[in-house]
């Protein structure tokens, strides 16, 4: 019997007939089935059990879902390849596939005994849904065991493991020029542009016209939220705490006030 | 999934709390486990989709606590056990240090030698950046669509560490497994008219226990566990209509703090000692708290602010608005069994010893702090917790602090030259050496401060121990690292002989010292790798 192989189709190989039978060519003689990745995605179709000795990818985009559907499908040490992004490689790996090369292959059911299957959790649920029969598990084939520990090792010198090439793997944050003449949102705490004293201006005019209002006597009998069925400021959010309060709010920065609270604002105090 | 972290201060884990909180909603049925990096076992990097999250200390290592599993994974005979498993890694550092982000680099290359495969490549976030206060998010919705994990659900979860209220009650004190220090002198020593309060407090033992103290070396620290203003804590107990439960037993399921409850852990203690009340909310506050509002505006509110960082920036980074006085301007009814959800806990602050007494019977130490207070926009003053706590002590009250050891082995420091640089209250480490060591050659201190009469702490106390080379900053006297390139322009000493320490508050100081240093021709990057040029920053 002919070694079976699932070619799994990127959509966009539909409307190319041509790159299609380049790939068909490549398995001549193979026990051939096609799918739509899309469609094993959404679940419309199941994949039958243990049945491919070949998964082809001929592109985009693999889900856990899929890659789930996928490991299913693959007898033991069968093997998936082809046009992998790397984007879809988190979920082969979870999916419990080994890549070795450019080949991931499924570990043989001999060796799994003591997988690590099944991380997840044991939730007890009144309903079922839907999502539940596709769980993704972590299941994973045993390593070389680990080398006991022995305490006399001898340690790698860790500041040798910090090198000028890492750089490459590694995402710096960006730097603080935001391109373009942009202004930055936020400074930075060493600014060095002048939006670090901008903010500071702001804050300290903030206090200056909370100066106002605690000075300002008129003001204090303006607004006066004791009185009954009065509204609590144009906005009616004065009163509340700052979430609430609007931008120039001459009260932000107080705590809020409390309904039927006389206002005395120098009572608010610095504690509690 | 297995979410680890290395977290100093606390950063680390609550971003790390943040990310189970995430993982836990959107993907229900797999399990995501929490772990301290140090208490992770090598089994359990295996065959695993790992997240990893860790902070870098001052000299460019992994955090005090992530130690026993760095250790065995440092190992030279290990294989690479970890070919499947996966990671994701996330940094935190600050640009204002050298040695920036050094500890998740190292976490990293190791990983990767040992078999495993970085799912993404390692996100390293600059705290000193403005950007940083997103990175987090930006990195961990990476992470979820990496694993192809859609994220919608905002239905409130069970809580993490489940805070149960049994009926007994219990009105004792709060106590610690530890003995307790006394405070036995606690003043201020910068002048009554310098803006800022410096405190020397010294602490003596409640027992003679011999040679406790005999152990200690220059540079060793202590962590003090504050607690909260008993102001504070009424407040929510008020705002929350809990003050007849106040005193009622509760029980904490799946985490013990480092130093362990205080007991008898009643409702107000548990708030007092180990609630983290002045702190910024989590990340999680919000999501979690929108579901206790009992005024449907403040829940619409309080979900805004859970999605959108630019507000939360606004609302709460810009201003250091703290979680009570968040908690305070929203009806809610929070659940206790929920209260873990919401606070952080309170972790020990960490101070180096100044100085160390013994009275032949019984022994004591000092340290010397700087009162952190400082005024946003926001009518109440910004205050440290830990500071505020401990400039309010009065005489013979307990305080709990445990010794850290330091890992600088500054007794080095006796048989050679050394230059010592210190800054404010960087002085203390220092004060510590020049106090306690018996030096070969007479060390020169480089010591920077603002005034000759309001801030030179101990200035003319350490003036017959080393030459001492002051700057007066305000008074025209320039920085140290003016006086260090001066002097060090005709010193007859090869300074790579010699042993450099500075200490002080980070950023531009220690660069600028380094950079005098350097001036004299010497190798300061070899120095630093032979370990004889050593900074102490924060």
């Amino acid at each position: 019997m002919s070694e079976s192989v699932l070619i799994v189709l990127n959509s966009s190989l539909v409307s190319q007939p041509a790159a299609l039978s380049e790939i068909q060519a490549k398995f001549e003689g193979y026990d051939i089935h096609q799918q739509l990745l899309e469609r094993i995605d959404e679940a419309a179709i199941s994949l039958p059990r243990n049945k491919f000795a070949n998964v082809y990818i001929s592109g985009g985009y693999i889900s856990i879902d899929t890659a789930s559907a996928l490991y299913t499908s693959m007898k033991d040490n069968a093997k998936l390849f082809g046009n992998i992004d790397d984007l879809s490689k988190p979920s082969l790996l979870i999916s419990g596939l080994i890549l070795k090369g450019n080949e991931w292959t499924k570990p043989s059911s001999n060796n799994t005994a003591q997988k690590v299957q099944l991380k997840s959790l044991n939730r007890s649920k009144t309903k079922t849904n839907n999502n539940e029969a596709k769980v993704s598990l972590f299941k994973r084939a045993p390593v070389e065991p680990m080398t006991p520990p022995d305490d006399d090792d001898e340690l790698i010198d860790e500041d040798s493991l910090v090198s000028g090439n890492l750089y490459d793997t590694i995402k710096l944050p960006a730097k603080c020029d935001p391109g373009n003449g942009k202004r930055r949102k936020r400074a930075c705490k060493d600014c060095t542009c002048g939006l670090k004293e901008m903010e500071e201006n702001e804050i300290e005019t903030k206090k200056e016209e909370r100066k106002a209002v605690l000075l300002g006597q008129d003001e204090l009998t303006e607004i006066d939220f004791t009185v009954p069925g009065k509204a609590v400021g144009g906005c009616g959010s004065c009163a509340l705490g700052d979430a609430f309060r609007c931008d120039g709010c001459p009260y932000l920065g107080l705590p809020p006030f409390k309904p039927g609270e006389t206002v005395s604002i120098d009572a608010l105090g610095d504690d509690f | 999934m297995l979410v680890l972290y290395a977290s100093g201060t606390g950063t680390a884990e609550e971003l790390a709390l943040y990310m189970v909180d995430k993982l836990r909603r959107c993907t229900p049925t797999v399990e995501v486990r929490l772990k301290q990096f140090g208490q992770a076992s090598l089994a359990d990097l295996e065959n695993e989709v790992i997240i990893v999250i860790c902070s870098t200390t001052g000299d460019g290592q992994l955090p005090e606590n992530a130690q026993p599993t760095w250790n065995q994974l440092l190992r030279k005979s290990l294989t690479p056990f970890m070919q499947n498993s996966q990671f994701y890694s996330f940094g935190l550092g600050s640009t204002a240090y050298a040695k920036y982000n050094y500890a998740i680099q190292k976490i990293f290359a190791r990983f990767v030698k040992l078999g495993a495969q970085p799912a993404i490549n390692a996100f390293l976030s600059d705290e000193n950046s403005a950007e940083s206060y997103d990175d987090f998010e930006r990195w961990s919705d990476l992470v979820l669509e990496s694993l192809d994990i859609k994220c919608t659900n905002t239905a409130q979860l069970p809580p993490l560490y489940p805070v149960k209220m049994i009926d007994a009650e219990n009105h004792n004190g709060a106590k610690f497994a530890q003995e307790p220090m006394l405070v036995c002198k606690n003043n201020r020593i910068s002048a009554p008219d310098h803006f800022q309060d410096v405190r020397q407090i010294i602490f003596q033992e409640t027992e003679p226990n011999g040679d406790a103290f005999n152990s200690i070396d220059p540079g060793d620290c202590v962590s003090i566990h504050p607690k909260n203003d008993p102001k504070q804590v009424e407040a929510l107990l008020i705002s929350q209509k809990w003050e007849s439960l106040a005193d009622r037993i509760v029980e904490v399921d799946g985490i013990v703090p480092a130093g362990g409850w205080v007991t008898p852990l009643t409702l107000r203690n548990l708030i007092t000692w180990h609630l983290d009340l002045n702190s910024p909310p989590l990340r999680t506050f919000f999501t979690v708290a929108q579901h206790f509002c009992t005024n449907p505006d403040h829940a619409e509110r309080m979900q805004q602010l859970s999605v959108d960082s630019d507000d939360r920036y606004a609302y709460i980074s810009r201003v250091k608005r703290s979680v009570i006085e968040v908690l305070l301007e929203f009806d809610l009814d929070i659940k206790i069994e929920h209260l873990l959800d919401l606070f952080k806990l309170i972790t020990p602050r960490k101070y180096s010893i100044s100085g160390l007494y013994s009275d032949g019977s019984s022994q004591s130490l000092e340290i010397t702090i700087a009162v952190v207070k400082y005024s946003t926009f926001l009518k109440r003053l910004r205050r440290g917790l830990c500071t505020h706590y401990l400039q309010s002590l009065p005489i013979d009250a307990p305080v709990y602090l445990t010794i850290t050891k330091s890992k600088l082995d500054l007794a080095r420091c006796a048989t050679r030259k050394c230059f010592f640089v210190a800054t404010g209250t960087g002085i203390a480490p220092i004060k510590l050496l020049l106090t306690q060591l018996k030096f070969e050659v007479q060390p020169t201190l480089f010591y920077g401060t603002r005034y000759d009469n309001k801030d030179y702490l101990y200035g003319k106390e350490l003036e017959s121990k080393a030459e001492v080379v002051s700057a007066f900053s305000r008074q025209g006297g320039g920085y140290v690292q003016q006086k260090i390139a001066a002097y060090m322009q005709s010193s007859a000493y090869n300074l790579e002989d010699c042993i450099v320490f500075v200490c002080g508050s980070a950023g531009a100081m220690p660069r600028a010292v380094k950079e005098a240093f350097a001036s004299t021709g010497a190798n300061i990057a070899r120095m630093e790798k032979m370990k004889t040029y050593i900074e102490d920053t924060w």
